[in-house]
Protein backbone atom coordinates (compact mmCIF):
# COMPACT_ATOMS: atom_id res chain seq x y z
CA UNK A 1 0.00 0.00 0.00
CA UNK A 2 1.53 3.66 -0.78
CA UNK A 3 1.74 5.97 1.75
CA UNK A 4 -0.97 7.97 0.42
CA UNK A 5 -3.44 5.31 0.74
CA UNK A 6 -2.59 4.31 4.21
CA UNK A 7 -2.93 7.97 5.22
CA UNK A 8 -6.22 8.04 2.98
CA UNK A 9 -7.53 4.99 5.35
CA UNK A 10 -6.29 6.50 8.61
CA UNK A 11 -8.58 9.79 7.59
CA UNK A 12 -11.20 7.86 6.58
CA UNK A 13 -10.66 5.83 10.11
CA UNK A 14 -10.91 9.37 11.84
CA UNK A 15 -13.70 10.85 9.92
CA UNK A 16 -15.38 7.80 10.82
CA UNK A 17 -14.58 7.82 14.64
CA UNK A 18 -14.90 11.75 14.59
CA UNK A 19 -19.08 10.62 13.29
CA UNK A 20 -19.62 7.93 16.01
CA UNK A 21 -19.35 10.55 18.15
CA UNK A 22 -21.35 13.10 16.74
CA UNK A 23 -24.49 12.31 18.22
CA UNK A 24 -22.82 12.64 21.84
CA UNK A 25 -21.90 16.13 21.20
CA UNK A 26 -25.17 16.77 19.97
CA UNK A 27 -27.08 15.64 22.82
CA UNK A 28 -24.75 17.11 24.94
CA UNK A 29 -25.00 20.78 22.78
CA UNK A 30 -28.70 20.35 22.90
CA UNK A 31 -28.56 19.84 27.13
CA UNK A 32 -26.55 23.00 27.67
CA UNK A 33 -29.03 24.89 25.59
CA UNK A 34 -31.93 23.66 27.34
CA UNK A 35 -30.19 24.35 30.71
CA UNK A 36 -29.30 27.90 29.40
CA UNK A 37 -32.96 28.44 28.43
CA UNK A 38 -33.84 27.60 31.88
CA UNK A 39 -30.99 29.33 33.93
CA UNK A 40 -30.41 25.94 35.51
CA UNK A 41 -27.32 23.10 35.00
CA UNK A 42 -24.07 24.26 35.33
CA UNK A 43 -22.45 27.26 36.89
CA UNK A 44 -22.23 28.87 33.43
CA UNK A 45 -24.04 26.92 30.61
CA UNK A 46 -23.07 29.87 28.24
CA UNK A 47 -19.47 29.78 28.51
CA UNK A 48 -20.06 25.46 28.77
CA UNK A 49 -22.12 26.18 25.38
CA UNK A 50 -20.15 28.47 23.37
CA UNK A 51 -16.89 26.74 23.83
CA UNK A 52 -18.57 23.06 22.69
CA UNK A 53 -20.12 24.85 19.72
CA UNK A 54 -16.79 26.63 19.03
CA UNK A 55 -15.08 23.51 18.56
CA UNK A 56 -17.47 21.46 16.96
CA UNK A 57 -17.46 24.26 14.02
CA UNK A 58 -13.50 24.25 13.52
CA UNK A 59 -13.64 20.43 13.93
CA UNK A 60 -17.01 18.86 11.68
CA UNK A 61 -15.13 21.06 8.75
CA UNK A 62 -12.11 19.57 9.13
CA UNK A 63 -13.89 16.55 8.94
CA UNK A 64 -15.70 16.87 6.04
CA UNK A 65 -18.81 18.18 7.23
CA UNK A 66 -19.05 21.86 6.15
CA UNK A 67 -22.88 21.80 6.48
CA UNK A 68 -22.22 21.61 10.08
CA UNK A 69 -19.71 24.13 10.30
CA UNK A 70 -21.49 26.61 8.40
CA UNK A 71 -24.41 26.05 10.66
CA UNK A 72 -22.95 26.23 14.04
CA UNK A 73 -21.15 29.76 12.82
CA UNK A 74 -24.49 31.72 13.50
CA UNK A 75 -24.78 30.24 16.79
CA UNK A 76 -21.43 30.64 18.07
CA UNK A 77 -21.51 34.24 17.24
CA UNK A 78 -24.91 34.30 18.98
CA UNK A 79 -23.63 32.76 21.65
CA UNK A 80 -20.77 35.20 21.55
CA UNK A 81 -23.18 38.35 21.81
CA UNK A 82 -24.74 36.36 25.00
CA UNK A 83 -21.48 36.58 26.91
CA UNK A 84 -20.67 39.71 26.23
CA UNK A 85 -24.22 41.14 26.82
CA UNK A 86 -24.41 39.05 30.26
CA UNK A 87 -28.11 37.55 29.42
CA UNK A 88 -29.88 34.25 28.99
CA UNK A 89 -31.53 34.28 25.83
CA UNK A 90 -34.88 35.91 24.86
CA UNK A 91 -37.93 33.93 24.29
CA UNK A 92 -38.06 34.73 20.87
CA UNK A 93 -34.37 33.93 20.73
CA UNK A 94 -34.84 30.38 22.36
CA UNK A 95 -37.09 29.52 19.44
CA UNK A 96 -35.10 30.62 16.99
CA UNK A 97 -32.15 28.74 18.26
CA UNK A 98 -34.12 25.55 18.50
CA UNK A 99 -34.87 25.59 15.38
CA UNK A 100 -31.19 25.68 14.55
CA UNK A 101 -30.84 23.07 16.78
CA UNK A 102 -33.43 20.74 15.14
CA UNK A 103 -31.78 21.53 12.33
CA UNK A 104 -28.34 20.51 13.26
CA UNK A 105 -30.11 16.85 14.34
CA UNK A 106 -31.13 16.57 10.88
CA UNK A 107 -28.01 17.14 9.90
CA UNK A 108 -26.33 14.85 12.26
CA UNK A 109 -28.32 11.87 11.70
CA UNK A 110 -28.40 12.34 7.94
CA UNK A 111 -23.93 12.31 8.43
CA UNK A 112 -24.61 9.07 10.54
CA UNK A 113 -26.77 7.68 7.63
CA UNK A 114 -23.73 8.20 5.45
CA UNK A 115 -26.27 10.59 3.23
CA UNK A 116 -24.63 13.95 3.73
CA UNK A 117 -22.33 14.07 1.09
CA UNK A 118 -24.01 12.46 -1.18
CA UNK A 119 -27.50 14.41 -1.62
CA UNK A 120 -27.69 12.63 -5.27
CA UNK A 121 -29.92 10.82 -3.66
CA UNK A 122 -32.48 12.71 -1.80
CA UNK A 123 -32.69 14.87 -5.39
CA UNK A 124 -33.21 11.73 -7.31
CA UNK A 125 -36.69 12.07 -6.11
CA UNK A 126 -37.11 15.84 -7.29
CA UNK A 127 -35.42 14.96 -10.84
CA UNK A 128 -38.20 11.95 -11.15
CA UNK A 129 -41.23 14.18 -10.65
CA UNK A 130 -39.53 16.16 -13.11
CA UNK A 131 -39.29 14.21 -15.65
CA UNK A 132 -42.67 12.56 -15.05
CA UNK A 133 -44.00 16.10 -16.07
CA UNK A 134 -42.22 16.29 -18.79
CA UNK A 135 -42.43 12.89 -20.15
CA UNK A 136 -43.08 14.42 -23.97
CA UNK A 137 -40.01 16.75 -23.62
CA UNK A 138 -36.78 14.14 -24.86
CA UNK A 139 -34.26 16.79 -24.87
CA UNK A 140 -34.22 17.60 -21.30
CA UNK A 141 -32.41 14.39 -20.16
CA UNK A 142 -29.99 16.82 -18.84
CA UNK A 143 -32.37 18.95 -16.59
CA UNK A 144 -33.59 15.89 -14.99
CA UNK A 145 -30.21 14.93 -13.62
CA UNK A 146 -29.17 18.29 -12.89
CA UNK A 147 -29.78 19.78 -9.50
CA UNK A 148 -31.06 23.05 -9.49
CA UNK A 149 -29.16 25.72 -8.74
CA UNK A 150 -30.32 28.60 -6.51
CA UNK A 151 -28.45 31.73 -5.29
CA UNK A 152 -29.39 33.14 -1.97
CA UNK A 153 -28.56 36.75 -1.15
CA UNK A 154 -28.93 37.75 2.15
CA UNK A 155 -26.83 39.66 4.94
CA UNK A 156 -28.44 38.27 7.53
CA UNK A 157 -26.67 35.22 7.97
CA UNK A 158 -28.78 33.29 10.40
CA UNK A 159 -31.91 33.51 8.14
CA UNK A 160 -29.34 32.49 5.09
CA UNK A 161 -28.07 29.31 6.55
CA UNK A 162 -31.44 27.88 7.71
CA UNK A 163 -33.03 28.66 4.38
CA UNK A 164 -29.90 27.15 2.62
CA UNK A 165 -30.11 24.20 4.97
CA UNK A 166 -33.83 23.70 3.88
CA UNK A 167 -32.91 24.13 0.26
CA UNK A 168 -30.39 21.93 0.49
CA UNK A 169 -31.54 19.03 2.35
CA UNK A 170 -34.55 19.21 -0.34
CA UNK A 171 -32.10 18.58 -2.97
CA UNK A 172 -30.81 22.10 -4.39
CA UNK A 173 -27.59 22.99 -5.20
CA UNK A 174 -26.69 26.38 -3.28
CA UNK A 175 -25.08 29.61 -3.20
CA UNK A 176 -24.70 32.51 -0.71
CA UNK A 177 -23.94 36.04 -0.67
CA UNK A 178 -23.77 38.45 1.66
CA UNK A 179 -24.85 42.06 -0.67
CA UNK A 180 -25.78 42.91 -4.06
CA UNK A 181 -22.66 42.94 -5.19
CA UNK A 182 -21.61 39.62 -4.26
CA UNK A 183 -24.78 38.01 -5.83
CA UNK A 184 -24.09 39.65 -9.34
CA UNK A 185 -20.40 38.31 -9.17
CA UNK A 186 -21.68 34.80 -8.23
CA UNK A 187 -24.36 34.78 -10.23
CA UNK A 188 -22.41 35.37 -13.22
CA UNK A 189 -19.54 32.52 -11.85
CA UNK A 190 -22.40 29.90 -10.98
CA UNK A 191 -25.41 30.44 -13.45
CA UNK A 192 -27.97 29.81 -11.13
CA UNK A 193 -31.45 28.59 -12.01
CA UNK A 194 -33.06 30.92 -9.06
CA UNK A 195 -31.92 34.21 -7.19
CA UNK A 196 -33.70 34.27 -3.97
CA UNK A 197 -32.66 38.22 -3.45
CA UNK A 198 -33.27 40.49 -0.23
CA UNK A 199 -34.37 44.36 -0.95
CA UNK A 200 -32.69 45.53 2.13
CA UNK A 201 -28.50 44.85 2.41
CA UNK A 202 -25.44 46.23 2.49
CA UNK A 203 -23.15 47.14 0.00
CA UNK A 204 -25.56 46.75 -2.91
CA UNK A 205 -29.47 46.41 -1.78
CA UNK A 206 -31.18 44.04 -3.83
CA UNK A 207 -33.02 46.51 -6.16
CA UNK A 208 -29.86 47.51 -7.15
CA UNK A 209 -28.66 44.55 -7.97
CA UNK A 210 -31.34 44.17 -9.75
CA UNK A 211 -31.16 46.31 -11.68
CA UNK A 212 -28.02 45.98 -12.37
CA UNK A 213 -28.86 42.60 -13.65
CA UNK A 214 -31.46 43.78 -15.84
CA UNK A 215 -28.90 45.70 -17.90
CA UNK A 216 -26.75 42.10 -18.35
CA UNK A 217 -28.10 40.54 -21.19
CA UNK A 218 -27.38 36.74 -19.39
CA UNK A 219 -28.04 37.88 -15.67
CA UNK A 220 -31.63 39.18 -17.33
CA UNK A 221 -32.68 35.67 -18.11
CA UNK A 222 -32.54 34.63 -14.56
CA UNK A 223 -35.79 34.30 -12.72
CA UNK A 224 -35.70 36.71 -9.46
CA UNK A 225 -37.55 35.76 -5.53
CA UNK A 226 -37.78 39.20 -3.91
CA UNK A 227 -37.28 38.83 -0.06
CA UNK A 228 -38.73 41.46 1.94
CA UNK A 229 -39.68 42.69 5.37
CA UNK A 230 -42.10 45.74 4.23
CA UNK A 231 -44.08 44.94 1.29
CA UNK A 232 -44.52 48.33 0.54
CA UNK A 233 -46.37 49.06 -2.68
CA UNK A 234 -43.43 50.76 -4.20
CA UNK A 235 -41.29 48.24 -3.91
CA UNK A 236 -43.55 45.92 -5.31
CA UNK A 237 -44.30 47.65 -8.04
CA UNK A 238 -40.76 48.40 -8.94
CA UNK A 239 -39.56 45.30 -9.05
CA UNK A 240 -42.72 43.92 -10.96
CA UNK A 241 -41.60 46.12 -13.63
CA UNK A 242 -38.22 44.82 -13.39
CA UNK A 243 -39.62 41.16 -13.91
CA UNK A 244 -39.94 40.00 -10.26
CA UNK A 245 -40.82 35.96 -10.19
CA UNK A 246 -42.17 36.08 -6.94
CA UNK A 247 -42.13 38.11 -3.29
CA UNK A 248 -41.67 36.19 -0.38
CA UNK A 249 -42.13 37.84 3.03
CA UNK A 250 -40.35 37.62 5.76
CA UNK A 251 -40.13 36.18 8.24
CA UNK A 252 -41.22 33.07 6.44
CA UNK A 253 -40.73 29.62 6.99
CA UNK A 254 -37.87 28.09 5.00
CA UNK A 255 -39.86 24.69 3.82
CA UNK A 256 -42.79 27.21 2.77
CA UNK A 257 -39.84 29.11 0.73
CA UNK A 258 -38.82 25.55 -0.85
CA UNK A 259 -42.52 24.70 -1.31
CA UNK A 260 -42.61 27.59 -3.74
CA UNK A 261 -39.54 27.22 -5.49
CA UNK A 262 -40.53 23.60 -6.26
CA UNK A 263 -43.98 25.25 -7.73
CA UNK A 264 -42.20 27.89 -9.38
CA UNK A 265 -39.94 25.10 -11.46
CA UNK A 266 -42.78 22.63 -11.95
CA UNK A 267 -44.69 25.30 -13.19
CA UNK A 268 -42.08 26.19 -15.96
CA UNK A 269 -41.35 22.92 -16.81
CA UNK A 270 -45.37 22.45 -17.60
CA UNK A 271 -46.27 23.18 -21.33
CA UNK A 272 -49.31 25.62 -20.77
CA UNK A 273 -52.45 23.89 -22.47
CA UNK A 274 -54.00 25.85 -24.84
CA UNK A 275 -57.83 25.63 -26.02
CA UNK A 276 -58.78 22.53 -28.35
CA UNK A 277 -60.07 23.72 -31.22
CA UNK A 278 -60.44 27.05 -32.90
CA UNK A 279 -62.74 29.87 -31.97
CA UNK A 280 -63.74 28.40 -28.61
CA UNK A 281 -61.69 30.18 -25.54
CA UNK A 282 -61.65 29.18 -22.08
CA UNK A 283 -62.76 32.80 -20.02
CA UNK A 284 -62.46 33.06 -16.24
CA UNK A 285 -64.99 35.67 -15.04
CA UNK A 286 -64.36 37.16 -11.92
CA UNK A 287 -66.82 39.19 -9.98
CA UNK A 288 -68.78 39.00 -6.82
CA UNK A 289 -71.73 39.51 -7.76
CA UNK A 290 -73.34 35.93 -8.34
CA UNK A 291 -75.93 38.58 -10.60
CA UNK A 292 -73.51 40.40 -12.89
CA UNK A 293 -70.99 37.57 -13.24
CA UNK A 294 -73.49 35.19 -14.20
CA UNK A 295 -75.65 37.17 -17.06
CA UNK A 296 -71.70 37.55 -18.35
CA UNK A 297 -71.21 34.07 -18.86
CA UNK A 298 -74.39 33.22 -20.14
CA UNK A 299 -73.84 35.98 -23.04
CA UNK A 300 -70.25 34.53 -23.38
CA UNK A 301 -71.31 30.57 -23.31
CA UNK A 302 -74.10 31.47 -25.94
CA UNK A 303 -71.23 33.14 -28.45
CA UNK A 304 -69.78 29.42 -27.65
CA UNK A 305 -66.39 29.51 -24.88
CA UNK A 306 -65.93 27.66 -22.13
CA UNK A 307 -66.57 29.56 -18.68
CA UNK A 308 -64.92 29.34 -15.46
CA UNK A 309 -66.23 31.90 -12.37
CA UNK A 310 -64.60 32.67 -9.53
CA UNK A 311 -65.89 35.40 -6.56
CA UNK A 312 -63.13 36.29 -5.30
CA UNK A 313 -59.59 37.11 -6.63
CA UNK A 314 -58.14 34.09 -3.95
CA UNK A 315 -61.33 31.45 -5.83
CA UNK A 316 -59.71 32.87 -9.41
CA UNK A 317 -55.67 32.19 -8.99
CA UNK A 318 -56.71 28.74 -7.85
CA UNK A 319 -58.94 28.34 -11.20
CA UNK A 320 -56.91 29.80 -13.18
CA UNK A 321 -54.45 27.80 -12.17
CA UNK A 322 -56.28 24.13 -12.61
CA UNK A 323 -57.45 25.74 -16.05
CA UNK A 324 -55.24 28.31 -17.41
CA UNK A 325 -57.29 30.53 -19.18
CA UNK A 326 -57.31 32.43 -22.56
CA UNK A 327 -58.93 35.53 -21.08
CA UNK A 328 -59.81 36.80 -17.56
CA UNK A 329 -62.86 39.60 -16.93
CA UNK A 330 -62.08 40.61 -13.43
CA UNK A 331 -63.68 42.97 -11.35
CA UNK A 332 -61.83 45.29 -8.79
CA UNK A 333 -63.87 45.53 -6.27
CA UNK A 334 -64.14 42.31 -4.42
CA UNK A 335 -63.40 40.65 -0.40
CA UNK A 336 -60.88 38.59 0.26
CA UNK A 337 -58.59 39.73 -2.72
CA UNK A 338 -59.30 42.58 -4.76
CA UNK A 339 -58.75 42.99 -9.03
CA UNK A 340 -55.75 44.61 -8.70
CA UNK A 341 -54.29 42.38 -6.39
CA UNK A 342 -55.12 39.43 -7.81
CA UNK A 343 -53.84 40.83 -11.52
CA UNK A 344 -50.25 41.66 -9.33
CA UNK A 345 -50.37 37.39 -8.27
CA UNK A 346 -50.61 36.35 -11.97
CA UNK A 347 -48.33 38.94 -13.40
CA UNK A 348 -45.72 37.42 -11.18
CA UNK A 349 -46.85 33.68 -11.70
CA UNK A 350 -44.98 32.53 -14.73
CA UNK A 351 -48.45 30.08 -15.29
CA UNK A 352 -50.39 32.94 -15.58
CA UNK A 353 -48.13 36.05 -16.23
CA UNK A 354 -49.44 36.23 -20.45
CA UNK A 355 -52.89 35.80 -19.94
CA UNK A 356 -55.17 38.65 -20.97
CA UNK A 357 -57.33 40.61 -18.52
CA UNK A 358 -60.24 42.56 -19.08
CA UNK A 359 -60.86 44.90 -15.85
CA UNK A 360 -64.53 45.56 -15.23
CA UNK A 361 -64.31 49.04 -12.94
CA UNK A 362 -66.34 51.22 -11.45
CA UNK A 363 -66.63 54.93 -10.61
CA UNK A 364 -64.57 54.66 -7.51
CA UNK A 365 -61.83 52.36 -8.91
CA UNK A 366 -61.56 53.59 -12.41
CA UNK A 367 -58.32 56.07 -11.50
CA UNK A 368 -56.71 52.71 -9.93
CA UNK A 369 -56.92 50.28 -13.01
CA UNK A 370 -55.42 53.51 -15.22
CA UNK A 371 -52.93 53.92 -12.29
CA UNK A 372 -52.32 50.19 -12.86
CA UNK A 373 -51.48 49.93 -16.87
CA UNK A 374 -47.96 48.39 -15.89
CA UNK A 375 -49.52 44.96 -15.40
CA UNK A 376 -50.60 44.82 -18.43
CA UNK A 377 -54.74 45.39 -19.12
CA UNK A 378 -55.96 44.53 -21.77
CA UNK A 379 -58.77 46.52 -21.81
CA UNK A 380 -61.29 47.99 -19.02
CA UNK A 381 -65.07 48.11 -19.12
CA UNK A 382 -66.85 50.40 -17.16
CA UNK A 383 -69.90 49.42 -14.69
CA UNK A 384 -72.91 49.51 -15.28
CA UNK A 385 -72.93 47.44 -18.90
CA UNK A 386 -74.77 46.15 -20.85
CA UNK A 387 -73.58 42.08 -20.72
CA UNK A 388 -73.96 41.72 -24.26
CA UNK A 389 -71.77 45.07 -24.77
CA UNK A 390 -69.34 42.71 -23.65
CA UNK A 391 -68.75 40.51 -26.71
CA UNK A 392 -67.19 42.73 -29.07
CA UNK A 393 -64.54 43.72 -26.38
CA UNK A 394 -63.89 40.36 -25.95
CA UNK A 395 -63.27 39.43 -29.37
CA UNK A 396 -61.21 42.27 -30.23
CA UNK A 397 -59.02 41.10 -26.96
CA UNK A 398 -58.65 37.55 -28.28
CA UNK A 399 -58.16 38.14 -31.37
CA UNK A 400 -55.51 40.67 -30.74
CA UNK A 401 -53.78 38.16 -28.52
CA UNK A 402 -53.87 35.35 -31.50
CA UNK A 403 -52.02 37.43 -34.05
CA UNK A 404 -49.38 37.73 -31.36
CA UNK A 405 -49.10 34.55 -30.63
CA UNK A 406 -49.04 33.82 -34.73
CA UNK B 1 17.07 28.71 6.53
CA UNK B 2 16.97 25.62 8.49
CA UNK B 3 14.20 23.33 7.26
CA UNK B 4 10.81 22.50 8.97
CA UNK B 5 10.92 19.27 10.83
CA UNK B 6 9.66 19.42 14.01
CA UNK B 7 5.82 20.62 15.34
CA UNK B 8 4.87 21.04 18.91
CA UNK B 9 0.82 21.18 18.26
CA UNK B 10 -0.95 22.17 20.97
CA UNK B 11 -4.74 21.13 21.08
CA UNK B 12 -7.63 20.16 23.58
CA UNK B 13 -9.76 18.75 21.04
CA UNK B 14 -8.82 15.09 20.65
CA UNK B 15 -10.67 14.87 17.46
CA UNK B 16 -8.63 17.70 16.01
CA UNK B 17 -5.64 16.75 17.66
CA UNK B 18 -5.87 13.34 16.10
CA UNK B 19 -6.96 14.81 12.51
CA UNK B 20 -4.14 17.50 12.77
CA UNK B 21 -1.49 14.91 13.13
CA UNK B 22 -2.17 12.80 10.89
CA UNK B 23 -1.84 15.21 8.25
CA UNK B 24 1.16 16.45 9.47
CA UNK B 25 3.25 13.28 9.99
CA UNK B 26 1.59 11.13 7.16
CA UNK B 27 0.80 13.72 4.76
CA UNK B 28 3.63 16.13 5.34
CA UNK B 29 6.34 13.44 6.97
CA UNK B 30 6.60 16.30 9.88
CA UNK B 31 7.23 15.10 13.08
CA UNK B 32 4.76 16.21 15.49
CA UNK B 33 4.54 16.23 19.55
CA UNK B 34 0.84 16.44 20.88
CA UNK B 35 0.40 18.44 24.01
CA UNK B 36 -3.87 18.92 25.22
CA UNK B 37 -3.24 21.96 27.05
CA UNK B 38 -1.24 25.14 27.67
CA UNK B 39 0.01 24.00 30.85
CA UNK B 40 1.45 20.37 29.11
CA UNK B 41 3.06 22.41 26.24
CA UNK B 42 5.00 24.77 28.95
CA UNK B 43 6.01 21.38 30.17
CA UNK B 44 6.96 19.69 27.03
CA UNK B 45 7.68 22.26 25.14
CA UNK B 46 11.65 23.02 26.09
CA UNK B 47 12.08 18.97 25.72
CA UNK B 48 11.19 18.20 22.49
CA UNK B 49 12.78 21.47 21.09
CA UNK B 50 10.47 22.20 18.05
CA UNK B 51 11.01 23.86 14.96
CA UNK B 52 7.29 25.19 14.71
CA UNK B 53 4.36 25.31 17.24
CA UNK B 54 1.10 25.15 16.21
CA UNK B 55 -1.21 26.43 18.92
CA UNK B 56 -4.95 26.29 19.46
CA UNK B 57 -6.68 29.92 20.76
CA UNK B 58 -9.80 28.53 22.34
CA UNK B 59 -8.66 26.05 25.28
CA UNK B 60 -10.07 25.84 29.02
CA UNK B 61 -7.58 26.29 31.90
CA UNK B 62 -4.68 28.39 29.87
CA UNK B 63 -6.08 29.93 26.49
CA UNK B 64 -3.84 29.58 23.43
CA UNK B 65 -3.08 33.24 24.40
CA UNK B 66 -1.84 33.51 27.77
CA UNK B 67 -0.01 30.06 26.62
CA UNK B 68 1.70 31.98 23.94
CA UNK B 69 2.93 34.84 26.77
CA UNK B 70 4.55 31.84 29.09
CA UNK B 71 5.96 29.92 26.05
CA UNK B 72 8.12 33.53 25.06
CA UNK B 73 9.37 33.42 28.77
CA UNK B 74 11.37 30.22 28.05
CA UNK B 75 14.61 30.47 26.64
CA UNK B 76 15.14 27.72 24.53
CA UNK B 77 11.55 28.51 22.84
CA UNK B 78 11.95 31.76 22.99
CA UNK B 79 12.16 32.59 19.17
CA UNK B 80 11.00 29.63 18.09
CA UNK B 81 7.89 30.37 15.72
CA UNK B 82 4.27 30.12 16.53
CA UNK B 83 1.15 29.59 14.30
CA UNK B 84 -2.51 29.86 15.80
CA UNK B 85 -4.74 27.46 15.24
CA UNK B 86 -8.50 29.06 15.55
CA UNK B 87 -11.96 28.76 14.31
CA UNK B 88 -13.71 31.40 12.72
CA UNK B 89 -10.49 33.35 12.05
CA UNK B 90 -11.67 36.85 10.86
CA UNK B 91 -9.01 39.63 9.43
CA UNK B 92 -9.63 41.19 13.16
CA UNK B 93 -8.81 38.21 14.84
CA UNK B 94 -5.50 37.60 12.63
CA UNK B 95 -4.46 40.98 12.93
CA UNK B 96 -4.69 40.75 16.92
CA UNK B 97 -2.93 36.96 17.07
CA UNK B 98 -0.19 38.37 14.45
CA UNK B 99 0.27 41.44 16.50
CA UNK B 100 1.32 39.32 19.49
CA UNK B 101 3.99 37.63 17.93
CA UNK B 102 2.03 34.76 15.63
CA UNK B 103 3.60 34.64 12.27
CA UNK B 104 0.74 33.39 11.16
CA UNK B 105 -2.96 32.45 11.83
CA UNK B 106 -4.68 28.92 10.30
CA UNK B 107 -8.53 28.71 11.11
CA UNK B 108 -10.52 25.93 11.36
CA UNK B 109 -11.92 23.75 9.67
CA UNK B 110 -8.81 23.34 7.61
CA UNK B 111 -8.20 20.90 4.52
CA UNK B 112 -6.37 17.66 6.35
CA UNK B 113 -4.93 17.03 3.04
CA UNK B 114 -3.33 20.82 2.58
CA UNK B 115 -2.29 21.25 6.07
CA UNK B 116 0.75 20.06 6.06
CA UNK B 117 1.67 22.47 2.43
CA UNK B 118 0.26 25.15 4.14
CA UNK B 119 2.49 25.42 7.09
CA UNK B 120 5.29 24.62 5.13
CA UNK B 121 4.27 27.72 3.13
CA UNK B 122 4.07 30.18 5.89
CA UNK B 123 7.46 28.88 6.95
CA UNK B 124 8.98 29.45 3.82
CA UNK B 125 7.63 33.09 3.74
CA UNK B 126 8.58 33.52 7.53
CA UNK B 127 12.17 32.54 6.83
CA UNK B 128 12.65 34.33 2.72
Amino acid sequence: MSDAEESNQKLEALNKAFLEKMPGHLEEIQKLWGDLGKGSGEDNPAEALRMMVHKLLGSAGTFGFKEISDLLEPFEAFLNLLMSEERGPTEAEILQHDELITSFRVLVEKAVAGKLVETAEESEGQARTNSDESSDDEEDVTVRVRKKRILVADDAILLRKRLVLAMKSSGFDVFEADHGRAAIAMAKKKDPDLILMDVMMPQMDGMEALQAMRKDAILNQIPVFMMTGQNTMEDVKKAMEMGVQDFISKPYQPDDVVKRINEFFRKRNRVVPTSGFDGVNRILVVDDSDLLRKRICICLEEDGHMLLEAGNGHEALEKAHEFVPDLVLMDVMMPVMNGLDTLRRMRMDPLLSKVPVIMLTSKNTIDDVRAASHLGISDYISKPFDPDSVLPRVHKCLARTKSRKN
Amino acid sequence: MSSLERILLVEDDPDIQDVAKLALEAIGGFNVQTCSSGVDALEEGPKYDPDLILLDVMMPGLSGPETYVELRKIETLRNIPVIFLTARAQQADVDHYKSLGAIDVVSKPFDPMTLASTLQTIWTDHHV
